[in-house]
């Protein structure tokens, strides 16, 4: 188990700048996820810390000692790729014993080991097997299994369920977390989708085209998002985003009006709600924002009504599972004050008011 | 009518293949029986015969032929340069397939331009330095020469290969522990294997065919067997029977190297036809 550092980290291809002066400590034993959409340098980042990638600038430390020169074998890291990486020419049972043959294992040792982590991972039935016989899950439970059994100091995970089907994402998604907790290796897992963020991270770094954007606890970043791109990005489905200016306290847009929500005047606004704190109600029933019903989805538990402003703004609101409404009747919305984000239409900042 | 139509297509087709079939092999076939032939049924069109094997004891057992030499020198020149150009062709389609560096792809089509030049533009250049360094009739020449042949076109083979293991593979192995060498031992050589094995057998067809350069620099010592084949001759003019022996037994070898690599043989022949 192993503490990183990252300080200044900068990686450039000829003229791009992929990784921007991107700095964070990462203390032993912490699950810290790296978020953001595709191409905002969150794998580059973790194949610095990897030794696939060369870092351009800055300094990369394990447990205080720089290691940007060492090879990838020198790091006593273990990753699972995306793709799984696994060795097709072997048979199950070797692909998971080679990091251990690597290091010259004693093979009585080894054998132990490769069951241990089989067990662990359920294999034990498919050692003989190769690779090509295996299904995604049981190709992805290989690839974790490569990846424990030699109990590295840091472990890496490149978007490693987004291979999986949807059903399989959820039980893999709660294995590792078990794993985590069981083993307690830092580990540094990389994906786009947030919801694996937010169920799997100590800690979750937010990116984008090669910066940091925010760094918190999945609570943090849900409940206090730093700007525009954070409160659009997290939360299935993500926050409302509706954009207005405030008039003598009131939050006024297109079809949408939020009294006492702060006091002067100030233009180019946008308020933010998540979806779970809205609620719907009769147009004039003291409703802050009506407009016709745009669609409505049936989720089980809960049922997605979508309201769509004048300005092609939607709003999705939560509902209770029994609601119903047809489409194009006019229903109006209900904000609770205390739970609103502000933003600055310009900066895209979160602002106080 | 369309059915009739693609009936009348497979039938064409089939007639092809069975007449491009019937015009390669036939020769073959000629060759095959005329070994077996003894010297009255030589010119006999009949497929009846009393077979003998006399032809093959002849060819070797007559010094004047000098068989058992040219089988020799084959065998050191075609083994010789496989065992040298693969290794080589592997670790240099390696370097030109995953190492980025200036003037990599300019490298690497020069490798390949080499086998656009016809043979016999180069071969008088290559007689006068052979000449000059005193090299004529060695066996260590005729393995430089076809070396020169036979390597970009290993290289060209081998890199589709490379390209086609994921990169995940590799870098894998490497997180696992492997440094660059144990990846290509470990990981590349045994997934590449089929390109490389049909890399092989192609390098071992072109060395053991290989005539123009040979006849260029052999004299005395170094006669392969195309070059004793095609010297084949005593007072009594071609003797077609002991030439047809001779052949079979040149063919031999790579009979018996495509029946054993069939299957990589065909994947390695479409694999880098596509790449």
């Amino acid at each position: 188990m192993s503490s990183i550092r990252l300080q200044n980290i900068n990686k450039r291809f000829g003229a791009f700048h992929a990784v921007k002066d991107f700095s964070l400590d990462v203390p032993e034993g912490e699950f810290l996820v790296l978020l953001g959409p595709s191409g905002c340098g969150k794998t580059t980042t973790m194949r610095m810390v990897a030794g696939l990638e060369e870092i351009s600038e800055g300094d990369l430390l394990f447990d205080d000692q720089r290691v940007n020169e060492l090879l990838p074998k020198d790091r006593d890291i273990a990753m699972v790729f995306q793709n799984y990486g696994l060795y097709p020419h072997m048979t199950i049972k070797e692909n998971i014993s080679y990091p251990l043959r690597l290091r010259g294992t004693p093979v009585a040792e080894r054998d132990e080991r490769v069951a241990r982590a089989a067990k662990r991972v359920e294999l034990t039935e498919l050692m003989d097997r190769r690779p090509k016989a295996l299904s995604g899950g049981q190709r992805q439970r290989v690839a974790l299994a490569r990846a424990l059994v030699r109990e590295p100091r840091v472990f890496l995970m490149d978007e490693p369920l987004s291979n999986l089907d949807a059903k399989l994402r959820v039980t893999m998604r709660a294995e590792l977390k078990h794993l985590h907790h069981e083993l307690g290796v830092t580990t540094i897992y990389v994906t786009h989708d947030q919801i694996e963020a937010m169920t799997l991270a100590d800690r979750v770094v937010v990116m984008s085209h090669g910066e940091i954007i925010q760094v918190g606890t999945p609570e943090q970043i849900y409940n206090e998002p730093a700007n525009l791109f954070v409160a659009g990005f997290i939360g299935s489905p993500a926050m409302n985003l509706i954009h207005g200016a405030i008039e003598d306290g009131t939050f006024v847009a297109p079809g949408v009006r939020v009294p006492g929500v702060a006091t002067g005047s100030r233009d180019r606004v946008v308020l933010g709600a998540r979806c779970e704190d809205l609620d719907l109600c009769e147009p004039d029933d003291g409703a802050h924002l009506s407009g016709p019903l745009f669609s409505l989805e049936l989720l089980g538990e809960t049922t997605q009504a979508t309201v769509r402003l004048p300005n092609r703004d939607s709003v999705v609101i939560k509902g209770s599972k029994d609601y119903r409404e047809a489409i194009d009747t006019p229903i109006g919305v209900r904000f609770d004050v205390g739970k609103t984000y502000f933003f600055d239409g310009t900066s895209e900042q979160r602002i106080s008011l | 009518m369309n059915r009739g139509r693609s009936r009348l297509w497979d039938i064409a087709t089939t007639a092809l293949v069975i007449l491009s079939g019937v015009f390669i092999l036939l020769p073959i076939l000629w060759v095959f029986l005329t070994a077996f032939k003894s010297e009255i049924d030589v010119y006999d069109l009949s497929l009846l015969f009393k077979p003998t094997v006399k032809n093959f004891r002849e060819i070797f057992s007559n010094p004047q032929f000098k068989l058992g030499q040219a089988l020799g020198s084959s065998l050191i020149v075609a083994f010789s340069t496989i065992a040298i150009a693969i290794p080589v062709s592997t670790l240099g389609a390696y370097g030109f397939a995953r190492f980025r560096m200036i003037g990599g792809r300019l490298a690497f089509f020069s490798v390949l331009a080499t086998q656009f030049v016809p043979a016999v533009v180069i071969i008088i250049p290559f007689f006068l330095l052979a000449r000059d360094l005193g090299m004529l009739d060695r066996h260590v020449t005729l393995i430089v020469i076809n070396l020169a042949i036979v390597t970009p076109f290993a290289i060209w083979m081998i890199m589709g290969f490379i390209e086609g293991i994921p990169l995940d593979t590799e870098e894998s192995a490497m997180v696992d522990g492997a440094g660059r060498w144990r990846v290509i031992r470990d990981i590349v050589i045994p997934m590449a294997a089929p390109g490389i094995i049909t890399a092989a057998i192609f390098s071992f067809i072109l060395s053991w065919n290989e005539f123009l350069f040979a006849l260029m620099i052999s004299q005395q010592d170094l006669r392969t067997w195309p070059i004793t084949l095609a010297l084949f001759s005593d007072e009594q003019g071609v003797r077609w029977e002991y030439l047809s022996a001779a052949g079979v037994i040149a063919m031999a070898p790579m009979f018996v190297l495509a029946l054993l690599i069939q299957k990589h043989f065909v994947k390695g022949m479409t694999m880098g036809a596509v790449r």
